[in-house]
């Protein structure tokens, strides 16, 4: 009898405690009190010795003591069930011998697997029996027993690296996997890497029939992670979450809508941000490569859907909170516009809604409507021709006018801060005659308007918006020195957002400050709001270089500077020329 | 134009916005600029220091002089002159209030040790014989004007600044001449019942919480004993 069939036969003799024993023996870096190196590396010796068949004969070994394991674990009753008893007591000198036993195991796992194409496919075969085996008491394996922790980790790793082989059967090591590393990424004592594997397995959640009513669990724990933050910090974390909108069956996306919107509500904007681009990686389909082109286009519709249910609620509510936050969120798409698709979604998802919002009798709908008519600016849409665009177009170029003229304030106030974003956005698109007709109403009606401070603050907010457009100087150089009376407003708000449009316009060359409001009358505002400290700070933030000069000298020396580098390149680049 | 040349004309323009305007200006720039721009204004006023010498020595005959004649010092000296720009007393009780706001607004700040460097900007120009010399003008310039008073109340809340200053940072220069001072006190409760007698009510009971204070910061208690007292018998064996 040779060397080979005496250790087969005697690994087949022992019961598992013994093999165990044994292995351990050949196996001394899993045992702390080996200090001799030559023992730590017998068992690596006697793999690398063995032939193909030996290897198949050792597997065959393993896998019968490993279901004798797993069976000796059900009846320490260390395996959870729904009927399992929460008060047993694990003996500790067997718990540490099974332990042992499955560390073993995985360990001549991560060895073969090593050096896999060395292997038959039926010894490969044999050895992932025995690894599906470990992977299917992944979760049921109760934390009590000695080592579970670490047992279930090294477990974990295996099936994980099994995953990404991604061989034909790769899906029979995530049914426990996934909920695992949920559970896992979800504890109080996850880190990134935690949602960073998850992600890695991302593809495995739409292998799942979410239709069946087994998926509850795995359901709620992927709902779960729609609420966790450092899935919405992370980009990985926010792509496994993008990837739950897209799953259709079992009302997944519905569920997940019903989770993300009460979270939306608080109006938190990192959160909303977050699941705005969620939405936006759904909608472009960013995890699934996988899928047809025909399937890509049933799921954006879909989504497109989601959104439109978002735009309606967003429109069409009262708390103020909730509509900022889903302002927030849609505003990850606004963002996009100018990529052509985006540009045709939303015009596809705002025209149903937006132009009968508002024209809505119910004023806050009617403002809620315009600030987004405004987020928005200009609807088009690439199918349509040149004259349908043009009317497209002339239609809300028309509404902005009759905006502005609303008989709410709310809605005047978005409407006069809207169409200075959009002038200044678009001046050179944007009709002589209206800019001429949107700005004299702003400054000779709205600027005045005495219902509500904040509409005359929405119109000094938005020219000192459109100073940010060079075009704009010329026009608005003639029209502010109309407004220099709101240096002297009833409200205070209304006072320092007009010291912020000078101090804006200060910054400019062409044009002066002094020439919309006289050096007298500023002191004289200064003097008189001596004790409001916000206002008092922005006019002496005004009339700093007025008063106190600073940086005189240093001008002249910069520009004397500059002048002799110029002159010094210009005489090099002469001395050059032929 | 310069710095303080714009800030003068600034004052001359709208006294009100300057004060708010200086009392900001250490927000909007630095810490730094505000004492700057106080050493530059309570130069103004020690701008004729070179002539400080010739000061004390008449200064001190004549209150020998009054002391000996138990009669309060009125007569002004011709060689004490505010230089051009202060000649206006409106103009200076401009300055001294954009001063004195001016340092106001900076003072919690130079009690902290990052701003070391411009409290000895401060030291350095805030000198005791400077502040003697500008308490000498003050005390023997004035000509019993309804405004003395006022410019004598705010010239000592200046004071009482870089002194109360002066002795967090442990610097001597708060030994200003006890003559000069009794001089001030002597002449503004003078002056201060003068305007009491034109019927501005409520401006002693106010200045006299001025010089509470000064008092205070230069530990000048004594002194300023001597001289009530020094009034008080005046005016009774008058």
């Amino acid at each position: 009898m040779d060397s080979k069939t005496k250790f087969f036969k005697e690994l087949g003799s022992k019961s598992w405690a013994d093999l165990s024993t044994y292995l351990l023996q050949l196996l001394a870096p899993q045992s702390s009190n080996s200090t001799n190196s030559s023992k730590s590396c017998k068992l690596a010796d006697i793999l690398d010795y063995f032939g193909d068949k030996d290897h198949q004969e050792l597997w065959k070994i393993l896998e019968e003591k490993t279901s004798n394991i797993i069976n000796e674990l059900q009846n320490l009753g260390a395996l959870e069930s729904d009927d399992c008893d929460e008060s047993v007591e694990f003996n500790s000198a067997d718990n540490e011998i099974i332990a042992n036993f499955i560390s073993l195991l995985i360990h001549v796992s991560k060895i073969h697997s090593i050096h896999a194409e060395k292997f038959s496919i039926a010894m490969i075969s044999k050895r992932d029996d025995v690894l599906q085996s470990l992977h299917d008491i992944l979760l049921p394996l109760s934390d009590k027993f000695s080592r579970a922790i670490e047992l279930k980790s090294q477990i974990a790793k295996q099936c994980e690296l099994k995953w990404q082989t991604n061989c034909v059967d790769c899906g029979n090591y995530v049914t426990q996997l996934l909920p695992y590393l949920l559970l896992s990424s979800l504890a109080p004592s996850s880190t990134d890497s935690d949602i960073k594997r998850v992600f890695q397995l991302r593809k495995a959640i739409l292998m799942f029939d979410f239709d069946d009513s087994s998926i509850e669990s795995l359901r709620g724990l992927l709902l779960r992670c729609l609420l966790h933050p450092a899935y919405l910090k992370l980009s990985e974390g926010r792509r496994v979450l993008s990837l739950l909108l897209t799953i259709n069956e079992g009302n997944m996306r519905e569920l997940a809508l019903e989770v993300v919107k009460p979270q939306i509500s608080h109006g938190n904007r990192i959160v909303c941000m977050a699941y705005g681009d969620i939405f936006v990686r759904a909608w472009k389909c960013d995890s699934l490569e996988d899928q047809s082109e025909a399937q890509l286009v049933i799921i954006k519709g879909q989504i497109e859907e989601c959104l439109q249910t978002l735009i309606f609620e967003a429109i069409h509510t009262s708390n103020r909170n909730q509509f900022k936050g889903l302002r927030l969120v849609l505003s990850n798409f606004h963002d996009l516009k100018r990529q052509k698709e985006v540009d045709s979604l939303l015009t596809r998802i705002y025209s149903p809604i937006i132009w009968r919002s508002l024209k809505a009798a119910n004023a806050i709908i009617r403002s809620q409507a315009s600030i987004f008519f405004f987020d928005i600016f200009p609807l088009q849409d690439a199918s349509h021709n040149q004259q349908e665009a043009e009317l497209l177009l002339q239609k809300q170029f028309d509404l902005l006018v009759s905006l502005l003229q609303d008989c709410d304030h709310r809605v005047r106030v978005a409407a006069a801060s809207g169409s200075c974003h959009i002038l200044r956005e678009y001046w050179e698109a944007v009709p002589a005659d209206i800019i001429k007709k949107t700005l004299s109403y702003l400054v000779g009606t709205l600027a005045y308007d005495t219902s509500d401070a904040s509409v005359r603050l929405a119109v000094i907010s938005g020219l000192k918006e459109i100073l940010d457009q060079p075009l704009s100087h010329i026009i608005m150089g003639n029209i502010l020195p109309n407004i220099s009376n709101l240096l002297h407003d009833n409200a205070e708000k209304v006072r320092l957002g007009f010291i912020e449009l000078l101090i804006k316009v200060k910054g400019l060359r062409t044009i002066h400050f002094y020439d919309i409001v006289s050096v007298e009358q500023i002191l004289d505002r200064l003097a008189e709001d001596a004790n409001r400290q916000k206002i008092s700070l922005a006019i002496t933030e005004l009339l700093l270089n007025s008063f106190y000069p600073q940086r005189y000298v240093v001008k002249i020396e910069v520009a004397l500077l500059k002048s002799y580098i110029f002159i010094s390149i210009a005489m090099v680049l002469l001395s050059k020329m032929p | 134009m310069n710095q303080g040349e714009r800030c003068l004309s600034f004052i001359r323009e709208n006294v009100r916005a300057a004060e708010v305007f200086y009392s900001h200006l250490h927000q909007v720039t630095k810490v730094g600029s505000a004492v700057k721009i106080s050493v530059m204004l309570f130069s103004q006023f020690a701008s004729n220091e070179e002539n400080a010498e010739n000061v004390v020595k008449p200064v001190e005959n004549r209150r020998k002089k009054a002391t000996a004649e138990k009669s309060r010092p009125t007569a002004p000296d011709s060689s004490f002159q505010f230089p051009d720009s202060l000649q206006d007393s409106a103009m200076r009780i401009g300055v001294l209030r954009v001063l004195l706001a001016t340092l106001l607004s900076i003072e919690s700040k130079l009690m902290l040790p990052k701003y070391s460097s411009s409290l000895l900007l401060l030291n350095k120009h805030f000198t005791s014989a400077k502040m003697d010399f500008v308490l000498s003008m003050f005390a023997f310039n004035q000509n019993l004007s309804p405004l003395s008073p006022v410019e004598t109340s705010l010239i000592m809340q200046v004071f009482a600044i870089p002194i109360r200053l002066a002795k967090i940072s442990s610097v001597a220069t708060s030994s200003l001449s006890s003559l000069s001072f009794d001089v001030v006190i002597e002449n503004f409760i003078v002056q201060s019942q003068l305007v009491n007698k034109v019927n501005v009510n409520g401006f002693i009971s106010h200045n006299a919480l001025v010089v509470v204070e000064l008092v205070q910061a230069m530990d000048k208690w004594v002194s300023l004993f001597l001289t009530c007292s020094s009034i008080i018998s005046n005016e009774l064996f008058k």
